[in-house]
């Protein structure tokens, strides 16, 4: 179909429309206009002898213009008048204004993958193998025609390349994020054109960043990818990916999301299992899915008592599978020692605050300190480290309140607090990253005022500001499909057991009615006492920390209601109140850019300082003493970043493959901010094993994303051609006449064509 | 028309056996109050707290208690006037009138506060033994009160062996949360009932001593507050009268509302 349209797709993509001519477009629309009237003209004006359409009679019109409007005639008016109008828009002579790179002004820049899954072989050669001969019959002579090309090798980073035989596949992995940043930046000065990159794509262990892309774009840098290697998969199951919360509190529940392919096992069976530090902690038989395609599965487990622990997630070897390297995945825990305190506030005695405090008694990953207003001036404190602990009331500024990386508010006017402390809460949560957690009650939420406070922006559903939102009525909770997926909501790890618990559970006390939920928000329960739905837990994100409503103050029957030995209700709080605070910030956090390095050393240790009022400390020392896995200990200093307040990194590198620690402290002259412990792990010989079939969606990912195109081999041919139409580099304007189009000309006889045909089968109009 | 004898007769049967069965249905209690006490202001207002009253079976008694059951003592006015007096001293949200709770079916677990008076005379059978260890163990709490002297101990004793067999009762220390949570309450004296006024003697058969004592759970939580040789339910009842002690209705209101707010927080 290409030779109708004479040009690449690509020009039609990038080309921006125009009519040569220099005529105006109105009097291209005024002539078509004027053609299609005077040919309804010569064919509708009356003659008697031709009997009226029904329709057209009914309506009269007919009668007073005496037209001889005929559904023929009709027809063959709309073929001669789009017949005209082609005509006249090919006279003002349509064409594509195109930006194509100047011949021999610009470079492209030609990336070949040199990791070790390119010595691959796929039918007869290697990838490697197959890459440099479509390079070099059918890419590179055409390319230096027009351009000065210049070609590297992608491993642990690019490296000039004077010969493609020089590329042997020995580089363990692509890292193809730094690859293409280091190329960048060595090319900042350069009318670079374009970048093809011919990879399989598999083994990249460089993350893409984001950053990196938007530089890319900014650039206008088009990435064009020729994919290399088969798509399909060979019979073996792969995990191709582990995710955790790499770090977490003491006893916390976390979930790991693993991600994995297989082929050739298609519903079969398999065991997933979980390990912390060599120890099961959990597993689950799993389904496996269709050949080649996804599959997420989640399953959670207890992260243990404080320490670095290895997460290692692995799938049982199948029958006959060949390569087993690619069953496991591993990924570092950090469990912190550190417990974060959590600050419940109460207007009145409540039941609810009982039996979430008795909840949070025995869970060792939180402290609950609580406020209570037991009269108009008095207030009961609990859990208060000392006597001194808000022995002034609910605290006023910052360094007292940012102590604590939760805060629940109850059945409590929002008048209680004055505005400087209402504006102090929004704070705690948007600078801060708190958590905020608001109940239901009959001074709470909307009944309490705060529909129009300053609170009520940051909540994850809208709040009113009528009162007699609260009602005292039984309200059963709904299990949503969010809520379903959720790990607050999930009181015991199979989804159909904790859907009947839930259905189960007795109904709650009292309800409170809210608003919509915002666009941010995630439902996880409802209740619909009056039978009209309404949101019962909702929480979002906002600013550095999150937020959350459970719309009721009565979820104390789900402890009364059953027996002693039920958990259902400790559960759910422990878990709603963990989630508040998990990911709230610490004063010195830090994090790594990976934490396990594969076949690799390098690595970026990012560390923010905030003082007490948690503005960002630039002036600070910051150091990271790191442990090695022979015991050997190292102080290494991190620099500020610029443009970035309270930022410091640390560009680093370990030669020893196994499990390091880093503690890292800042402080102000002798006074010491903060400090915070993280682990990592090197792993060598690992990378091979996994992303043994072509990458195609990363590939394809990072073309789309750039401008460019993604190509199989099939088609490189088409590559030195279709890589001139670039806005990158030096360019020119092209124009190209779309008037020879073979499709006009083809259109202007299939017009004419069904004319005739009509005409000859009809005899007259 | 003369309406035929026969008829008249079981008419009036029926609506006998009618108001019978309707007395004894879920909710209903016909109980003959100590002395009148109005009906208060919204006597069935939904609140987060209230009074609840335990009614129990007793040991056999004769006399006036025999016939209305040793639950009932003071009641309702002593509940009725504790109440408005812990509406005018807290923030507490609660109910005016006063709810009658049994061992006997679930409802008990819809109030995580009882009250139960006398309980030198009840006597627990197996199962209300068991439904108020369940009780005590979700969560709920027990006030007892107004019984005095040896003998009344040990009956009272005999009931709560029953419900935990090897839990302890103790004294409650001065230092304890208990004492603490609205009022610092460090002397806790006898409160007399209003017997008082006609005998002139504080204590009742051999109780000179006033015990506060308790029964704690694994986490040291008090779940039974125990009022022995103390009568905090006629000083509720009794506020009003000019007679009585104003320092023991004011010790019995704060030591009352400290357990309940003890109660709706530990």
């Amino acid at each position: 179909m290409e030779w109708l349209f004479q040009y690449p797709r690509i020009v039609f993509e990038r080309g921006t429309f125009v009519f040569l001519s220099g005529w105006p477009v109105w009097l291209l629309v005024c002539a078509a206009v004027a053609v299609s009237l005077a040919l309804a003209w010569r064919l509708f004006w009356p003659r008697n002898d031709l009997p009226l359409p029904k329709r057209i009679r009914e309506l009269g019109l007919g009668a007073r213009l005496r037209l001889n409007l005929t559904p023929r005639g009709i027809t063959v008016w709309v073929l001669q008048s789009l017949f005209a109008a082609l005509v006249l828009f090919l006279l003002w002579r349509p064409g594509l204004e195109v930006s194509a790179l100047r011949s021999q002004q610009n470079m492209i820049a030609v990336l070949l993958d040199d990791s070790g899954s390119m010595l691959e072989n796929d039918g007869g050669e290697t990838r490697l193998a197959s890459a440099k001969r479509v390079l070099a019959d059918e890419i590179l002579p055409g390319l230096r025609d027009r351009f000065a090309v210049k070609a590297y090798s992608v491993g642990g980073g690019i490296q000039a390349l004077g010969d493609l035989s020089a590329a042997n596949g020995g580089s363990s992995a692509s890292h193809l994020g730094e690859s293409l940043a280091q190329l960048a930046r060595d090319t900042s000065n350069l009318p670079v054109g374009g970048v093809l990159l011919v990879s399989d794509g598999a083994d990249n262990r460089g993350a893409i960043t984001p950053e990196l892309l938007a530089t890319i774009r900014a650039r206008r840098i088009p990435i064009h990818t020729l994919g290399i290697g088969r798509t399909e998969m060979e019979r073996d199951v792969e995990m191709e990916d582990l995710r955790a919360a790499p770090r977490t509190y003491a006893n916390a529940k976390l979930s790991a999301q693993i991600r994995l392919r297989q082929a050739g096992f298609s519903g079969r069976t398999a065991r997933l299992t979980l390990k912390l530090d060599g120890k099961v902690v959990a597993n689950k038989e799993i389904a496996l899915a269709g050949d080649g395609r996804p599959q997420i599965e989640e399953i959670t487990f207890p992260a243990g008592a404080a320490g670095a622990k290895i997460l290692e997630a692995s799938i049982d070897p199948m029958e006959g599978e060949p390569n087993l390297a690619n069953n496991v995945r591993r990924q570092l825990v950090n469990v912190d020692p550190e417990k974060p305190r959590v600050l419940y506030i109460e207007g009145e005695p409540r039941w609810e605050m009982k039996f979430v405090r008795r909840a949070m008694e025995d869970d060792e990953t939180l402290e609950l300190v609580t406020m209570l207003r037991t009269t108009q001036n008095k207030i009961y404190r609990q859990g208060i480290a000392d006597a001194k602990e808000l022995e002034s009331g609910f605290p006023t500024i910052p360094e007292d309140l940012y102590k604590y990386s939760g805060l629940v508010i109850g059945t409590l006017e929002s008048n209680w607090f004055t505005p400087s402390q209402i504006k102090l809460i929004r704070q705690f949560v948007d600078e801060r990253g708190g958590g905020l957690l608001m109940l239901g009650g009959r001074n709470g939420l909307s009944d309490g005022g705060y529909g129009s406070s300053e609170l009520n922006g940051i909540l994850p559903v809208s709040i009113g500001t009528s009162p007699g939102t609260f009602s005292r009525t039984a309200a059963k909770p709904i299990l949503t499909a969010r809520g379903e997926e959720s790990l607050i909501t999930r009181l015991v790890d199979d989804p159909a057991e904790n859907r009947k618990l839930w259905e189960s559970l007795p109904a709650l006390g009292d309800f409170q009615r809210v608003g919509d939920p915002r666009p941010s928000a995630q439902v996880l329960l409802e209740t619909d006492p009056e039978g009209r739905r309404t949101p019962l837990l909702a929480m979002q994100r906002f600013g550095f920390g999150r937020t959350a409503v459970f719309a009721t103050g009565g979820s104390w029957r789900w402890r009364m209601q059953r027996d002693h030995k039920d958990m259902a209700h400790h559960n759910f709080w422990r878990q709603l109140l963990r989630w508040l605070v998990t990911d709230a910030p610490r004063q010195v956090s830090t994090e790594l850019s990976e934490q396990i390095l594969m076949d690799r050393g390098d690595f970026t240790l990012t560390a923010r300082v905030r003082d007490k009022k948690w503005k960002p400390v630039n002036d600070a020392t910051v150091s990271a003493r790191m442990v090695g896995p022979d015991g050997a200990s190292t102080e290494q200093r991190l620099e500020p970043v610029a443009g970035q307040a309270g930022e410091y990194k640390l560009q680093g590198n370990v030669a020893l493959p196994g499990t390091y620690v880093a503690e890292v402290v800042a402080k102000r002259g002798a006074e010491e901010v903060g400090r915070d412990t993280l682990s990592f792990r090197r792993e060598d010989g690992v990378a091979e094993a996994f992303g043994r079939t072509q990458n195609r969606g990363l590939l394809e990912g990072l073309s789309g994303r750039t401008g460019g195109n993604y190509y199989t081999v099939a088609d490189a041919s088409r590559i030195p051609e279709e890589i001139t139409f670039s806005q990158s580099g030096l360019t020119m304007k092209e124009t190209r006449d779309l008037w020879p189009l073979p499709i006009f000309f083809l259109a202007l006889a299939l017009l004419k064509g069904a004319e005739w045909i009509l005409r000859r089968r009809w005899g007259s109009l | 028309m003369r309406f035929p004898r026969r008829a008249l007769f079981l008419v009036v049967l029926f609506a006998l056996a009618g108001i019978v069965a309707f007395a004894f249905q879920r909710g209903f209690r016909y109980i003959n109050p100590e002395e009148d006490a109005p009906i208060p202001e919204n006597p069935t207002e939904r609140t987060e707290f209230v009074f609840a009253r335990l009614q129990y079976p007793q040991i056999n008694i004769g006399g006036l208690w025999g016939r209305r059951g040793s639950w009932t003592t003071d009641y309702p006015k002593a509940d009725r006037h504790l109440t408005v007096g812990l509406k005018r001293l807290s923030r507490l949200h609660i109910r005016s009138m006063e709810e009658v709770v049994s061992l006997d079916d679930d409802r008990i677990f819809d109030y995580p506060w009882v009250y139960a008076v006398e309980v030198g005379h009840w006597e627990l059978e197996d199962a209300q033994a068991a439904r108020l260890r369940e009780y005590l163990l979700r969560g709920g709490f027990l006030m007892v009160d107004d019984f005095h002297g040896s003998r009344e101990w040990e009956i009272f004793t005999d009931g709560m062996s029953k419900v935990f067999p090897d839990r302890p009762i103790v004294d409650i220390p001065e230092a304890d949360a208990i004492n603490h949570t609205v009022f610092d309450i460090e002397d806790r004296f006898q409160i007399p009932g209003i017997q008082y006024l006609y005998t002139g003697r504080e204590a009742e058969y051999d109780g000179y001593v006033p015990h506060w004592r308790g029964v704690y759970d694994d986490k040291g939580r008090v779940m039974v507050a125990i009022c022995h040789n103390s009568d905090l339910g006629d000083a509720w009842e009794h506020a009003d009268e000019p007679m009585y002690p104003e320092k023991w209705t004011s010790q019995a209101y704060r030591m009352t509302l400290n357990y309940i707010v003890y109660a709706m927080t530990h």
